[in-house]
């Protein structure tokens, strides 16, 4: 990013998908360690947002300048390790939601506590109904559960793009 | 012999294999140099010619000095400076000369007379360099070994020059017979060369400077054939590295950067050779894009283009290590995948394209939904020769295309079968729109309370004179694809109104319109004529669409429903409780009538969901104030339901199976006769 960046256009993205079947004797995927390559790469690209995974479906919400989006959903729909991939909404928008994560990530199959976990699970259930309200849900869940993710291994890299970013 | 005895006894051996190898190396350089004359273009031409001639001559020079150096004079030797310098200049542009006139086109002057001139230089600059070497002593020379030596170099560098315009790999035995002319030249010309010391003079004055002008000399020599060396080098990686860059323009699709149609079509044949030699199996893919020609449509060219290149990328990451991907034009795309020997591993592989391509693409702010359909088929399973691999998998795209798009077929031979059968089915429906082939007939419609003939749906009849009665489901949607429905539609609709002008006036008429008619906006003013022409009152007739039109919310649509409904002409809505059965239709558009589905009543009256849904239905009616009309009766039972559910209208083989128009008539006035 420039010295003075120009204020972008900025768009908010809120795809699903699920994991695919690993191959025969690779090992199984480990969410963190994709998170946090991702999120290493995203916050190169001024790209913030979260995801969310919760009975083996993946909720992920991209944001940031329209052109990074593009460029970072292309990547994950050329990923074959996603199956069943569904773009969900593509809004543009005038503010962050999750300016200040990075990209915040939550297993919602780990030992997470009940009330955040049915959440979760919420978000789900949203997601096919209104796309707006599930990413209303899914900051809020953020919101509530971001002690408690750093506490039960969920992770939400430093904040590095928010502040970097022209938002 | 006394060549032989003049190298071994008059010379230092290191210093005469020094000249020698030197020679060599020069030799090589000026050779390559020399052919590069002769094969480049007229306007490099000089310009090549100027540089060998400078590395032939300076190889000339310096092996000429080295076997100076090592030749034994026992007398004290200085030498002439201005000449022997010009003895240089001699060599190269004798040596140049030479070789301009070996780039003519006549091959007897250019090879004798260009390899001559160049003996003769390389003659000259010898024993212009020997007059140069002044030696303090009595000098002979043998006339004889003279003329020998000059022959013997002419000879030997006509026949550099003959191997020169020979084949590939010449340029090698050229440089064999260069370095031979110049070594046998200056040895026989030395061994022409005899000196007696002057009694009482000194034998080693000047030994060393002479020594060191030699080397000098020889190292000067040395550089220019290096520079000819490199020059030839860098000129021939430039060559070969724009060679490369036009064969991959040649080969590559300049959007997507993979292979093209050429490349893919010799890939294919190589392939298949192989298959044939190593037994190696492989498949063929062929891709569609679904839907792209609305992104370049609505989207533009531009989008289109970032769009291909993405799918481009795509397939990439779906394919394996080893496999081809080729742009054969448009949307089209092939993968080449050796080494598959299963249908299981190709539908792998075609599984994975058509999951990646069915992603959206987004760019500029657009969703770009398009997908692929991809046909497959295996070598050597389902052919061997590039043209029927080709053909299989183009069978097996279309498949995939008919059954749906966005999914994969791995050939089989009955979708050859099925293609074939449509083809026909299509030459034959083109030939029948001609001719008129097509039949209308009646199914009769009743009140359902009294069992009276109220109307009539016209039904499409095709009597194919090959194939006999061909069923509508299956030519319609070939008449779509088409584009002939409008046209068979419109043929259907006069000739029912032609018909139906002829029926009691209380028999009403219901015609079906396909969705691609109902989005043509002349279809008013087809109905128009069709009503004048035939003289038929617009309240009698009904027009049946269904749901699928009226799905895409089209502003033409409900012009077009709405200028009909003002002509006085009905609406009905067709196959109701099957597609969407979205409430709004029934109040947005001006719909008098909804015809339940045959598929709820042929359950009835058992079947309590279907039931409860005609029930609803009805109700439906009632409420919005529609005519509800019941398909499909098949028994009195049915029947019977229907009417205590206060459906309006009833149609099926019950009632009557679909007969022509006078049977139709007929059956109306004997219901009106038997009600009187």
């Amino acid at each position: 990013m420039s010295d003075h960046p120009v204020r972008a256009r900025l768009c908010r993205l809120l795809y699903t998908s699920r994991m695919a079947p690993p191959a025969a004797g690779a090992p199984p995927l480990d969410l963190h360690a994709l998170a946090r390559s991702s999120a290493a790469a995203n916050s190169k690209v001024a790209i913030t947002g979260s995801l969310l995974l919760v009975d083996g479906v993946f909720v992920q919400i991209l944001e940031g300048p329209v052109a990074m989006v593009e460029t970072t959903f292309e990547r994950i729909c050329a990923d074959l390790r996603h199956r069943d991939l569904q773009l969900v909404d593509l809004v543009d928008t005038d503010a962050r939601l999750f300016g200040e994560w990075g990209m915040a990530c939550l297993d919602a199959g780990g030992d997470l506590p009940q009330s955040l976990r049915s959440d979760a699970q919420d978000v789900r259930c949203l997601v096919g109904v209104n796309a707006a309200a599930a990413v209303r849900q899914m900051k809020e869940l953020f919101a509530a559960g971001l002690p408690a993710l750093r506490q039960t291994g969920g992770c939400a890299p430093a904040p590095v793009a928010a502040t970097a970013s022209p938002a | 012999m006394r060549v032989l005895s003049c190298v071994t006894q008059d010379h230092v051996v290191w210093l005469v294999v020094l000249a020698a190898a030197m020679c060599l190396a020069g030799a090589c350089v000026a050779s390559r140099l020399f052919h590069r004359c002769v094969t480049a273009p007229r306007a490099t031409r000089l310009y090549w010619c100027l540089l060998a001639a400078l590395t032939a001559g300076a190889a000339t020079w310096a092996t000429h000095f080295v076997a100076m150096l090592g030749h034994r004079a026992n007398v004290p030797v200085t030498f002439d400076g201005p000449l022997t310098i010009f003895s240089a200049l001699i060599a190269v542009a004798g040596i140049g000369a030479g070789l301009l006139l070996a780039t003519s086109r006549r091959p007897a002057v250019a090879v004798v007379g260009g390899g001559s001139i160049i003996g003769l230089a390389i003659a000259a600059m010898h024993y212009v360099g020997m007059f140069a070497y002044r030696v303090e002593g009595v000098v002979t020379w043998l006339p004889g070994h003279v003329a020998a030596s000059i022959i013997l170099c002419v000879a030997l560098c006509v026949a550099a020059l003959g191997r020169l315009t020979g084949g590939r790999g010449a340029t090698r035995q050229a440089a064999l017979l260069l370095a031979a002319a110049i070594l046998v030249l200056h040895f026989t010309g030395m061994a022409a060369f005899t000196v007696q010391p002057i009694p009482g003079v000194s034998a080693l004055v000047d030994r060393d400077a002479f020594a060191a002008m030699a080397a000098a000399i020889a190292l000067v020599a040395l550089l220019i054939v290096g520079v000819g060396l490199s020059t030839y080098v860098v000129e021939r990686k430039a060559v070969s590295h724009s060679q490369a860059r036009l064969h991959h323009i040649a080969m590559h699709d300049e959007l997507t950067a993979v292979a093209n149609r050429r490349a893919f079509t010799e890939a294919l044949e190589q392939e298949c050779r192989r298959m044939r030699a190593f037994a190696r199996p492989f498949a063929l893919l062929l891709i569609d894009l679904d839907r792209f020609k609305a992104v370049n449509d609505t989207l533009g060219h531009p989008v289109g283009d970032k769009v291909l290149r993405r799918v481009a990328q795509r397939l990439r990451k779906a394919i394996r290590d080893g496999d081809l991907i080729a742009r054969l034009g448009g949307d089209e795309f092939a993968v080449i995948a050796p080494n598959v020997a299963d249908a299981a591993a190709a539908r792998a592989l075609a599984d994975r394209i058509v999951e990646i391509m069915a992603r959206p693409f987004l760019v500029d702010g657009h969703i770009a939904d398009i997908g692929a359909s991809v046909g497959v088929c295996l070598a050597p399973l389902h052919g061997s020769d590039p043209s029927a691999l080709v053909q299989k998998a183009d069978v097996a795209l279309y498949t995939a295309k008919s059954e749906g798009k966005g999914r994969f077929c791995v050939f089989e031979p009955a979708m050859s079968e099925a293609l074939n059968r449509r083809r026909m089915i299509e030459a034959d429906l083109r030939r029948a729109c001609m001719r008129e082939e097509f039949d209308v007939v009646y199914q009769p419609i009743t009140d359902t309370r009294t069992g009276s003939v109220t109307g009539a749906e016209a039904l499409l009849r095709w009597t194919c004179a090959q194939r006999g009665e061909v069923s509508p489901a299956e030519f319609i949607p070939i008449a779509e694809d088409l584009g002939l429905v409008t046209r068979i539609g419109a043929g259907v609709l006069k000739q029912a109104c032609r018909d139906a002008a002829g029926w009691p006036s209380h028999v009403n008429l219901s015609v079906n319109i396909s969705p691609v008619q109902l989005f043509d906006p002349r279809l008013p003013s087809l109905v128009t004529q069709a009503l004048e022409e035939a003289g038929l009152a617009p309240s009698r007739l009904e027009l049946e669409i269904t749901e699928t039109a009226l799905l895409e919310d089209d502003d033409v649509v409900m012009a077009t429903l709405t200028r009909l409904r003002e002509l006085g002409v009905r609406i009905s809505l067709d196959d109701f409780g099957t597609g969407y059965s979205s409430l709004s239709y029934l109040h947005r558009y001006p719909i008098s009538r909804i015809k339940i589905d045959r598929s709820f009543v042929r359950r009835l009256p058992d079947d309590a969901s279907s039931a409860s849904i005609v029930r609803a239905i009805v109700q439906l009616g009632v409420t919005l104030d529609l005519k509800i009309t019941a398909e499909g009766i098949e028994t009195d039972e049915q029947l019977a339901f229907m009417a205590g559910q206060g459906c309006h209208n009833s149609q099926g083989f019950l009632i009557s199976r679909p007969v022509s128009s006078s049977a139709l008539a007929a059956m109306a006035r004997q219901a009106v006769g038997a009600a009187a």
